[in-house]
């Protein structure tokens, strides 16, 4: 008998499952679909994993460091607004870090744990929120088979942001464009974009934020980020 | 604060400049602020574009990083330990409560009715009182939407007379009690599935009141609870109410001064 709930949608089919604690092991271990490419097979060695089950701060952080990229891609696809994105990794890894000691590594591996827990929290805050979790997810999960934002029309999206960026970047005065690519893309230090510029830290730091929101005001670079899916 | 500087705080944000205490306080506007929440979305949206989000992940592990090093120490261990606790001496509790019921009992001079220990005296004493004037235990859920937030408060149970409450892994409870017409010791404490005692309102001493008073400190069910149906009982006393009365209500004996319900927990 199988009494797996699913926790992504969609044609997998669990093939030797009897009891709940089977069942389980079958939800968590899926290997593929894009949320399983979501998190990334990056892992942590066997000793971190068990320092992380009793809690210690620093395999909690070795495990965040491992496994952050890949949760948060999974957020991404739950949550448009970055504000939104934001509190929700917070949340879920706080969850983790709560709940750490329930990860059962005879179970199956600790990326697909996060994994599951990531998702069910993300359905969680969004039922909180009163909002239903966009459907596509899971009909992305049967058919895609690589991250979000990874696919030929993301890339083409992303490439028209790019050009739009360059645009931007190129009504620049000299010093605005040194301080822009110093200072916001490259997040360099005040005083070494001002070096580079010839112009002092403080007035550095002001045109950082003075260009970002011009960056944010220019029409053609905001209709082009509109429609990248994935920062 | 105006509007003004709110837009500053939210470009320093963004940039990765406001220090966390700052930066706690604008989050905790943004949840209510939609414009506000908008403008931060746009302005994020271009700074992670251009810099590949390096100010996000670098600000959002500084968050994680204080909020862990709030917690208390080895947590995660301690809940372990404390289940594994729990668990090891669950046996014995089912063998040794109704021997020591039996003892009590056969060893108990006859008492009034109205001065056992789990019998209900806050009424006023022996004052005859009308079956309807029973305390009642509310049982109010809220599920949490941030790391700083809950969403709104459910009523999901007045016991005995809804009988079961419906919630969900992730929700907080918190337990309240209302008609009490006299201070009174009350304890409530679930049996689950699995055999797993919760202490869910140590010993408290409420008092009488016209509405609703909260008792305890709210319980977060996915600390230690896993889907399905957990048996509540409350206890009210006019003494404090020990381990073994409380064992006593959870096997389904002394039914007087125990208020019984179920807490249907879904994943």
């Amino acid at each position: 008998m199988v009494t797996c709930a699913m926790t992504f949608g969609g044609g997998h089919r669990l093939t030797s499952a009897s009891g709940s604690f089977e069942a389980s092991c079958v939800c968590y271990s899926r290997p593929r679909g894009p949320v399983a490419a979501a998190v990334a097979p990056a892992r942590v060695d066997s000793d971190t994993e068990a320092r992380f089950r009793r809690g210690e701060r620093e395999a909690f952080l070795s495990v965040y460091e491992t496994h952050a990229p890949a949760v948060r891609r999974l957020v991404g696809r739950f949550f448009g607004s970055p504000f939104e994105r934001e509190e929700a990794v917070q949340e879920i890894w706080l969850h983790v870090h709560r709940i750490a000691a329930t990860f059962d590594p005879t179970r199956g591996d600790l990326a697909p744990w996060l994994r599951v827990v990531a998702a069910n929290r993300c359905k969680e805050l969004l039922r909180a929120l009163g909002r239903r979790p966009d459907p596509r997810i899971e009909l992305a999960d049967v058919h895609a088979e690589e991250p979000a934002g990874a696919g030929p029309e993301n890339a083409a999206r992303t490439a028209r942001a790019r050009e739009a960026l360059t645009r931007f970047e190129a009504q620049l005065s000299r010093e605005d464009a040194i301080v822009f690519r110093l200072s916001l893309v490259e997040e360099r230090s005040h005083d070494e974009a001002a070096r580079a510029a010839g112009i002092s830290a403080r007035r550095c730091k002001y045109l950082r934020m003075k260009l970002l929101v011009r960056a944010a005001a220019d029409p053609a670079l905001r209709a082009a980020l509109a429609e990248v899916t994935e920062p | 604060m105006s509007l003004l500087l709110r837009e500053r705080d939210i470009e320093r944000a963004v940039l990765g400049e406001l220090t966390p205490a700052d930066e706690a306080r604008l989050f905790e506007h943004l949840h209510g602020c939609a414009p506000c929440q908008a403008r931060y979305d746009e302005l994020t949206k271009v700074k992670s574009f251009v810099d590949g989000a390096a100010v996000v992940h670098a600000r959002a592990r500084a968050r994680l990083v204080a909020a862990v090093d709030r917690l208390p120490a080895g947590r995660g261990a301690q809940e372990r330990q404390d289940r594994s606790r729990r668990s090891r001496w669950l046996p014995a509790l089912f063998v040794l409560a109704p021997a020591a019921a039996i003892v009590v009992w056969l060893a108990k001079p006859a008492a009034p009715p109205n001065k056992t220990v789990d019998e209900v005296t806050m009424r006023g004493g022996a004052d005859p009182t009308p079956t309807s004037a029973t305390p009642t235990l509310i049982i109010y859920a809220s599920r949490k939407t941030g790391p700083a937030r809950h969403g709104p408060v459910r009523l999901v149970a007045e016991l005995p007379g809804s009988g079961e409450a419906r919630v969900s892994l992730s929700d907080y409870l918190q337990l309240g009690v209302r008609g009490l017409r006299a201070a009174a010791h009350v304890r409530v404490a679930g049996l689950d599935d699995h055999g797993s005692v919760h202490d869910y309102l140590p010993d408290t001493v409420a008092l009488p009141a016209a509405r609703t008073s909260a008792l305890g400190r709210s319980v977060e069910l996915a600390r230690d609870h896993a889907p399905g149906t957990v048996k509540v009982v409350a206890l009210f006393s006019d003494a404090p109410v020990s381990d073994g009365a409380v064992m006593d209500a959870l096997a389904g004996r002394g039914s007087a001064g125990v208020v019984t319900g179920a807490l249907v927990i879904e994943p």
